[in-house]
């Protein structure tokens, strides 16, 4: 099941109010922010796994992706543009 | 094979393949000069030498106008992007020519030699033009400029995956430089 991140009627990024243990069904609740990591996109979280997968090889990322290595290159730094902002 | 990769390979193909495709491309330039009687003295330009110029000579000519391009387009690429690879730049100026390297040695066909030179001779008498000439020189002119704008697409497309460029602003200074370019080369060459 796909973790939605922005709200559906405002676009803000959601928080997370309340969490389950799957063992025991003991309940926390709460307003806890989103880790910078879960606030982006599937495809993003995916690109960054993958960066840490290929032992932070962009040249490898291209090759598996058959993609060039500057389009690639760009990808992420859009992505480290995002991360700066979500930061901020 | 998609339309996004014929106007933008510079996404997908590897940058060895691009250089070399680009340096093979660049040879036949040499070539297609020689026997259209043109040399390359800027990018997207051509001119017609003062005198018949050897191959030395036209090879001279050609590497220096790629060779100003794209030391000029990595100093400004470096200057948008510190990350700007000066393989990146070079792939942009040597791929992005390739269509106009095409053209060229179609305007050395003897038929096309004469319909021009018709034309020359005829600019004060358009009556004595024969009618085919000026279809001719039409149609290509047409064709010319398709090829032309897919160069030019070629180049943005190139440098802007090279740089990673988005705003309008080093949008507008890449296309200044661009035309310093071929203003420098064509006044040194």
């Amino acid at each position: 099941m796909k973790l939605p991140i922005v709200c559906p009627s405002c676009d803000h990024t959601l928080n997370v109010s309340r969490m389950q243990c799957p063992n025991c069904n003991t309940e926390v609740s709460g307003n806890y922010e989103l880790p910078v990591l879960l606030k982006m996109s599937r495809e993003d979280q995916d690109f960054i796994l993958n960066f840490f997968l290929f032992s932070g090889s962009i040249k490898e990322m291209a090759k598996q992706a058959e993609l060039s290595y500057p389009t690639m290159r760009n990808r992420m730094d859009d992505l480290i543009e995002k991360i700066h902002q979500l930061k901020k | 094979m998609n339309w996004k990769m014929i106007f933008n390979p510079f996404v997908k193909f590897d940058d060895r393949h691009l250089l070399l495709t680009g340096m093979l491309f660049f040879v036949l330039n040499v070539f297609g000069c020689h026997y259209a009687g043109n040399v390359n003295d800027s990018i997207f330009h051509y001119s017609l030498p003062d005198a018949d110029q050897g191959l030395e000579e036209i090879l001279k000519i050609n590497s220096l106008s790629y060779i100003i391009a794209i030391a000029v387009l990595f100093l400004l690429g470096k200057l948008l992007n510190g990350k700007t690879r000066l393989i990146d730049i070079a792939n942009t100026v040597l791929i992005s020519q390739i269509p106009l390297i095409i053209t060229i040695p179609f305007t050395g066909l003897p038929f096309f030699r004469k319909a021009t030179e018709s034309i020359t001779l005829n600019t004060r008498h358009p009556e004595n033009l024969p009618i085919s000439y000026v279809v001719l020189i039409g149609v290509w002119g047409l064709v010319s400029l398709i090829f032309l704008i897919y160069s030019v697409t070629l180049f943005y497309n190139g440098f802007r995956t090279a740089t990673n460029i988005k705003k309008w602003q080093h949008i507008v200074m890449f296309a200044a430089v661009s035309l310093f370019i071929i203003i420098l080369s064509q006044a040194i060459l």
